[in-house]
């Protein structure tokens, strides 16, 4: 039931394992977990998927620069299309300074569509700007953590979030990764009464 | 002065099972979280917290950084509660997590639709509870930026300008039980 496509693209190996340090409890609970980390900034990209596997975190993470390129992964645009590579995440990180369509965009572009809004979409910048931090609640971010500077904070801010976020619930997601219909409670209750 | 750090960082607890409340806050109290917290009984009163009116009209101002919601209340049930805070322009910026006893999926559904932060089932297990309820705290008191505390529109204060800290005592008249949403 892995994800069959993510394996080798998420192979990295990173210098000093902080993995003993934090040896994060169990994995997000849900299958299918995926993380999309949505930023702008390669360099950022790379820190917190550092930060994510220096914590122990074994989920399959996707890097996606910039928020026009994740709206695409939602639509299933272009290569996005193939599912069984690029599965539906169930977690979503996202920057709000972003050229194209920003953090703000992504959020609205979510929590729009009922079947993406049932993904916990927390907001990870650098901004601390009193009305960025309304506008993204206002818009249905599920948290707002400003990225501190040093790898090492930020791997303990990461490693808050993820013991948090393993403990949550949220509807199951099919093979695909895509979450299940849930036009009519009773079809829902009936697919969900399978063993 | 703790008691300032006390009103900025309130938490809500919406629930009506002493037993529950009292493992909250036992939980809550290794991290020295405990008195932040103010417990509400039941939905209805839990808006009047929010809202400040009826016993809570003298409270000082600011909303909580989140508001953990049993699903199961009496009077006005979970839900409602959450339907009711996340349609108020004022109030759906606060963060919200159910808190609850049901994995049913109608539920879970149901509170996503209607906004809600986060979802945690309550585990069963007595050190699994207590765990999850520290995780739970840290998050939302340590890592989280809560939402700025707006004053209502009513108050006739807007924009950036009636943005208030939790410490300062400001009365607003807003007659009507809800504030106009958006108005």
């Amino acid at each position: 039931l892995n994800e069959p496509g993510n394996q080798q693209q998420q192979k990295h190996t990173f210098g000093p394992d902080h993995r003993a340090e934090y040896a994060a409890d169990k994995p997000m609970k849900k299958y299918h977990a995926t993380i999309m980390i949505v930023d702008d900034d390669p360099n950022d990209l790379l820190l917190i998927e550092k930060a994510f596997r220096d914590i122990g975190v074994t989920e399959p993470i996707y890097t996606i620069q910039g928020g026009t390129e994740a709206i695409a992964y939602m639509m299933g645009e272009g290569k996005y299309a193939d599912r069984s590579v690029y599965t539906y995440p169930t977690f979503i990180t996202t920057d709000l300074k972003m050229p194209g369509a920003d953090g703000f965009a992504v959020l609205e572009h979510l929590k729009n569509n009922p079947e993406w809004a049932v993904i916990p979409t927390v907001v990870l910048t650098a901004s601390r700007d009193l009305d960025d931090i309304k506008k993204a609640y206002m818009l249905g971010a599920s948290s707002y953590h400003v990225k501190p500077s040093s790898p090492a904070a930020l791997r303990q801010q990461l490693k808050v979030l993820h013991d948090f976020w393993v403990t949550c619930e949220v509807p199951e997601v099919d093979s695909t990764g895509r979450q299940l219909h849930t036009d009519s409670e009773g079809k829902l209750g009936e697919r969900f009464a399978q063993p | 002065m703790s008691t300032e750090i006390g009103n900025l960082k309130k938490i809500l607890l919406v629930e009506d099972d002493p037993r529950d409340v009292e493992l909250t806050l036992t939980a809550l109290a290794e991290h020295h979280l405990a008195n932040q917290v103010k417990v509400v009984g039941d939905g209805a009163e839990a808006l009047d917290y929010l809202y400040r009116r009826g016993k809570f009209q003298d409270r000082a101002g600011g909303n909580p950084i989140v508001v953990l919601l049993d699903l199961k209340l009496p009077k006005l049930n979970g839900l409602e509660v959450l339907q009711i805070i996340k349609a108020d322009e004022q109030l759906k910026v606060i963060p919200v997590v159910v808190l609850s006893s049901s994995r049913e999926t109608p539920d879970l559904v149901k509170c996503y639709q209607h906004g809600v932060n986060a979802y945690v089932v309550k585990p069963v297990d007595f050190s699994e509870f207590m765990r999850a309820v520290q995780q739970l705290g840290v998050f939302w008191a340590a890592i989280n930026e809560p939402p700025p505390f707006l004053a209502p529109a009513a108050a006739g204060i807007p924009g950036a300008a009636g943005r208030i800290a939790g410490k300062e005592e400001v009365k607003h008249e807003i007659p009507a039980p809800y504030p106009a949403p958006g108005g």
